[in-house]
């Protein structure tokens, strides 16, 4: 590549970076302040894109499009001041991940609500009027609009330095980033403040979407992809660091555009295809960032927030009530081949939501007990799927060989990136093995030669006896409730009480002499041996193997499926995964809409068992004992 | 024979010298205090003796074994235990798993994966908790505690690896002073009981006068006495250290 194309691509990667920093910023200060970590900022985005398509093409010319921008960016700031209003305002003492848990089911209803409008068209929006010609850069032609962008980015950074440095919102919300409570203590109304804040975030990302129009169509896949790159630009400039998330937009921007120009490069006989880099460029540079700066480029070591979220109950054995009823659910379990008979389905779905539980269960055990709330547990259910589709697919390997490898391949990934994830916790922990999952669902992608690509695996269909359902869903029944026990067991034995220890306490764990970092880390590879085994399951289920089921939505999922069932009881991700399961299936069956009705029942659940189904219901009875006790 | 012994320690945080060459002993079964004013160093010298943080220089020796560069769980193992200023358990356990927990790490069985946690131990869990008189406790859970509670049930936890020296920060703060002289009255007794040596820092000069063997006085970062209960409350420097001269605001009114 020669220098010239060299610096074209440069300048080509800065005006892509104005885009991401929009989003970013707006995650950046929400976060700081708020300390949720808003998921539903790329649905804003998306708003942002369609609300900006319908004013530029219905009022028209300059003032449908300039004047369009700002109607957008200022609507998008209602829709987030009434989101914060009217939802989170409800859950900020909710466990954090709680909070995450109501902005994904955000994610969910805009989408729906936005194909419900708009269509499931992609729609591309008028080019700017005013800028719609092209400059001659280095001998190439660069749009005047992609530079009118390059100056954007970094005219709204300073603009919001001036904001925060000069004003009195400004003030409140950087001392409100540093300390939340010392604000609250001197009196300032936190409620308009975070009002506000949650406002100036959605301005932004209805400001960045908009500015998009004129570049690229108004898609409905835009919310995932746009938080997913707008996370990584935050966790790599540091959170609550707005000059950070320029820089790392910057930064990420540059090495995809570097990729991209850079193509096909011959390293002495050995090819690289930079191009097909672009897809895990960002997460390699986060990855690396996160190894050597834990807390982002320009972010400061958090603040210990102090907890808000109910302490845990100790963990009591079984009681002989909950043993006969894991006794006898085991037995419909057994039982269910018969109920079948009338209805095939049942089965299918019953593989399904065994495989989910398993998942669920190999999660939580991190999640909860570990307390390391990890968002790429997809990564250990594709490295189980995809090890033994890929020896039934180049080695002819038995359906047994390759279902003992699945644990073996996601025990070995999860060493390895367990071992750099135990080093960091919170927010960054969650967005570091995010990266490891996307790293594995790239390689997946792109090394066609090995998996198919996108067209995945082919043809993983289990070997006799099990070739039948019927035998098939015994064979996960065991494995399922062997995979559950075993963990459960692992929990009450004294490596389960050393994850707790060091979870509830560091300090003290140290001083009585554990190595917290290696118990979390074996604790990590135990849980994606776990989910390797439900990997492996998976493909023989389906048959198949592909990479969209192996992406951020299957993390999503188990996510969503532990903390519905409630994190701090251990039949919840059990129950969770079951409801999931079974409600998505019964939804996607029944409705086009099945995305909004779904995440209307999560914000349900969300907002009545603020500790999940489980640990709403033992609560219930909890209170119900004292109020017998009292009156007796 | 003494126990543990400080070699010229020194800590700084930017230009300050928290710690600024500090050597002491600790004699086989002392009970010594290491008092002093706000920021005298205390912390910082206590968090260097437990691994906590590392000295700039200077040497720490227990028993013949050089502790710098140890980690705080290395330190433990060679039979230091140590309690902390606020009160820190495993809010997610009852009491006696709590002890349960250090007697499990003391007998290098942290990895095991199949025995129940709880059926471990707990005999002697119990032995230790009812040492500090909480064994009526022993089933509750640790966080449901009141703080003085759960001091003692620190305490318990400190003792789970037959320590042979104990640290203790602050251990008495935040206590009602009937609760305190109980605490350290506790304490005085087992170390007598079981000849561990105990370094302990405390704001309660009472507390000090009536049970320390023998007290060293650290004043910005320098040790500037070290002795009986007598000769400290004697001691001029110690003096003018905890009350002042009484001439600060005389100065400054001379300036006007």
């Amino acid at each position: 590549m020669s220098f010239n194309a060299f610096l074209f691509q440069a300048l080509n990667g800065l005006s892509a970076a104005s885009g991401l920093f929009f989003v970013a910023a707006g995650l950046s200060l929400i976060f700081g302040v708020t300390r949720i970590v808003n998921i539903a900022h790329g649905s804003l985005y998306m708003i942002g894109t369609y609300i900006a398509y319908s004013v530029a093409t219905k009022v028209g010319g300059a003032v449908g499009f300039w004047g369009g921008i700002v109607l957008t960016a200022l609507l998008v700031a209602l829709i987030g001041a009434a989101i914060e209003i009217l939802l989170l305002r409800r859950i900020y003492r909710a466990p954090e991940l709680f909070q995450l848990l109501a902005t994904f089911a955000l994610v969910l209803v805009i989408n729906d609500a936005t194909l419900w409008i708009w269509g499931p068209e992609d729609l591309l929006g008028p080019r700017a009027p005013g800028l719609t010609g092209s400059i001659e850069v280095l001998g190439r032609r660069l749009p005047t609009y992609d530079i009118f962008l390059i100056f954007v980015g970094p005219f709204v950074l300073w603009m919001l330095h001036l904001a925060l440095a000069k004003t009195r919102f400004g003030r409140l919300m950087r001392a409100a980033t540093q300390d939340r409570e010392m604000v609250g203590a001197l009196g300032v109304n936190q409620a308009m403040l975070f009002t506000g804040v949650f406002a100036l975030g959605a301005l932004l990302a209805g400001l960045g979407g908009a500015l998009q129009i004129a570049r690229e169509p108004a898609t409905l896949a835009t919310d995932l992809i746009v938080i997913g790159d707008a996370f990584v630009v935050v966790v790599v400039g540091g959170m609550g660091s707005i000059s950070g998330a320029y820089l790392a937009a910057v930064i990420i921007a540059e090495v995809k555009a570097l990729c991209i120009g850079l193509g096909v490069v011959n390293f002495g006989g050995f090819t690289v295809n930079f191009s097909k880099l672009t897809l895990v460029a960002e997460f390699l540079v986060m990855a690396a960032v996160l190894i050597a700066r834990p807390y982002g480029l320009l972010g400061r070591e958090q603040v210990a927030v102090r907890s808000v979220a109910e302490p845990e109950e100790p963990l009591r054995p079984a009681t002989p009530a909950t043993k006969i009823a894991g006794l006898i659910l085991l037995v419909v379990l057994v039982c269910l081949p018969l109920i079948a008979k009338s209805s095939p389905y049942t089965l299918v779905l019953g593989i399904d939501v065994l495989i989910a539980v398993l998942f669920a269960t190999s999660l939580h055990f991190i999640m909860g007990p570990g307390g390391m709330h990890s968002f790429g547990h997809a990564a250990y259910f594709g490295l189980g799927a995809y090890g033994a589709a890929l020896l039934v697919k180049w080695f002819a390997a038995p359906m047994g060989l390759a279902l003992a490898a699945a644990p073996v391949l996601a025990l070995v990934g999860a060493l390895l990136f367990g071992w750099f994830a135990v080093r960091l916790s919170g927010v960054y922990l969650a967005m570091l093995t995010l990266a490891f999952a996307q790293i594995v669902w790239a390689a997946v992608f792109q090394w066609e030669t090995l998996t198919g690509g996108s067209n995945g695996v082919l043809g993983i269909w289990p070997s006799a006896p099990f070739d039948t359902r019927g035998p098939f869903y015994f064979l996960t029944l065991a494995l399922a409730a062997l995979g559950v026990l075993l963990l459960r067991k692992f929990l009450f034995a004294p490596f389960g009480y050393a994850m707790r220890a060091g979870r509830d306490s560091p300090l003290r764990a140290e001083a009585i002499g554990l190595d917290v970092k290696r118990v979390h880390w074996l604790a990590f590879a135990i849980a994606g041996a776990v989910c390797g085994i439900a990997g492996g399951l998976f493909a023989f289920a389906k048959g198949s193997i592909s990479p969209e089921t192996i992406g951020v939505s299957r993390s999503i999922d188990g996510l969503v499926m532990v903390l519905l069932g409630g994190i701090q009881t251990l039949t919840g991700p059990i129950v969770g995964a079951s409801v999931y399961a079974v409600l998505q299936d019964f939804m996607m069956r029944s409705t086009e809409y099945w995305r909004a009705l779904l995440g209307g029942i999560i914000l349900l659940l969300v907002l009545a068992f603020p500790s999940g189904i489980v640990g709403g219901f033992v609560k219930l009875i909890s209170r119900r004992n004292t109020t017998s006790k009292a009156a007796s | 024979m003494s126990d543990l012994a400080i070699r010229s320690l020194s800590k700084s945080f930017g230009g300050v010298r928290a710690v600024n060459e500090v050597s002491f002993d600790i004699k086989r079964g002392e009970f010594l205090a290491l008092i002093g004013p706000n920021g005298a160093g205390k912390s910082t010298c206590f968090n260097m003796i437990n691994g906590q943080l590392p000295p700039d220089s200077g040497e720490i020796w227990f028993e013949g074994a050089k502790l710098n560069g140890k980690k705080p769980r290395d330190i433990w193992r060679l039979g230091i235990g140590r309690t902390f200023q606020v009160a820190a358990t495993f809010n997610s356990m009852t009491v006696v798993e709590n002890v349960q927990m250090a007697l499990i790490s003391h007998a290098n069985q942290v990895y095991r994966l199949w025995k129940p946690a709880s059926s471990l131990h707990r005999t002697r869990a119990l032995e230790l908790l009812a040492q500090v008189g909480m064994q009526d406790a022993a089933d509750r859970p640790s966080r449901e505690l009141a703080y003085g509670d759960v001091k003692r049930v620190e305490l318990a936890i400190a003792l789970a690896n037959d320590p042979r020296l104990l640290l203790m920060d602050e251990p008495t703060a935040g206590m009602a002073p009937k609760e305190r002289n109980d605490l350290i009255a506790l304490v005085k007794r087992l170390v007598i009981e079981k000849g561990i040596s105990v370094l302990f820092t405390e704001h309660s000069m009472d507390v000090v006068f009536a049970f320390a063997d023998r007290i060293i006085v650290l004043a910005r970062g320098r040790l500037i006495a070290d002795g009986d209960a007598k000769s400290i409350r004697d001691n001029p420097q110690v003096r003018e250290v905890y009350f002042g001269t009484g001439k600060t605001f005389q100065k400054s009114e001379a300036h006007r």
